[in-house]
């Protein structure tokens, strides 16, 4: 469900840039999904699953394959992007393994930005909720509430940069 | 569209048919020491890597792709480098890896697949789908490769 009234007249849920965004643990399950435009493709709970897995793997296999040396013990050097035409997605590998990846607009350059406010986030209100346990799905629903919160605003923000985008 | 130079280094270059055999793997960034074994796995880890990349595009992108249009993926980046990718309509997948910063590389990509068509496919002498040894391709794409770093 879209939080509709009050955040931005011309951005509705078909023009918004900002796809989807997962949040996948140490382990590579998923914890947290979230759809924020019609454009996204809407994929059942299992694929999910299961494309969090495999983005993981990806990740992982990413960074085997790098030409150069890293050091041992260093955190592994996995994607922190993917273009395509039809979309953009960027990733946060967070120091403890979590790792936060969202699907944008090709042109979206603020990405990497809106992962770090989305750590901020999930710091303080997932991370310090007496009741949640690490690693485990997100069910909050202030989380839910603050994530809408800040994709709208960051994309209403970049939608108001851009003119050009008001002529769709 | 001008012609501007594209000025990069290239790490190395991949090439696989549509079997996922590696016809052409060439490191470009000094000589760090593999012994044969280790190369077989990274050809066949880099084709599972590309291979999977495409899955999970196709599965999670929000436009639906028809089987004739063209392979959308452009490239994948890490903090160390960035995978340039090409597929052709006939299933020849071209990667290259080059360091983070790289600009454009769809017309080196394409240069590639020319200089393959060229000098690959076209010689009489070469089986489809066997590992490319032919010097006149290789010598080309070290050139090339070379030109791109100095210009």
């Amino acid at each position: 469900t879209f939080h509709g009234s009050g955040f931005g007249k011309g951005l509705n849920a078909s023009r918004m840039p900002i796809y989807t965004l997962f949040i996948v643990n140490k382990a590579g399950g998923l914890i947290y999904h979230k759809n924020f435009s019609t454009k996204a493709r809407s994929i059942n709970a299992n694929e999910c699953l299961y494309m969090a897995s495999v983005f993981h793997g990806l990740f992982l296999n990413a960074s085997s394959l790098s030409p150069l040396k890293s050091y041992p013990g260093a955190p592994p050097q996995g994607i922190e992007s993917i273009l395509t035409e039809n979309f953009k997605l960027e990733c946060l590998r967070t120091l403890t393994g979590v790792k936060f990846f969202i699907t944008a607009n090709p042109d979206a350059d603020y990405l990497e930005e809106l992962l770090n406010d989305i750590y901020v986030i999930y710091s303080d209100y997932v991370l310090k909720d007496p009741f949640y346990v690490v690693e485990m799905p997100i069910r909050l629903q202030k989380f839910d509430q603050k994530i809408s919160a800040q994709i709208y605003d960051t994309s209403h923000r970049a939608d108001s940069k851009s003119p050009s985008m008001r002529k769709h | 569209q001008g012609a501007e130079k594209i000025m990069t280094t290239i790490y190395t270059i991949y090439v696989y048919n549509r079997e996922g055999t590696c016809l052409f793997l060439r490191k470009y960034n000094g000589d760090s020491k593999q012994n044969p074994k280790e190369i077989e796995i990274e050809k066949k880890n880099m084709f599972g890597t590309l291979f999977t990349l495409k899955t999970f595009v196709n599965a999670i992108t929000p436009k639906t792709m028809d089987e004739w249009e063209k392979e959308p993926i452009s490239y994948f980046q890490t903090s160390q480098y960035q995978l340039h990718y090409l597929e052709t309509a006939s299933g020849l997948r071209f990667a290259v890896s080059t360091p983070p910063d790289a600009p454009n590389m769809g017309r080196v990509l394409n240069r590639l697949y020319k200089l393959y068509v060229d000098y690959v496919v076209r010689n009489p002498c070469y089986t489809l789908g066997s590992e490319i040894v032919l010097p006149g391709f290789v010598q080309r794409v070290e050139t090339y490769v070379k030109e791109l770093r100095n210009k």
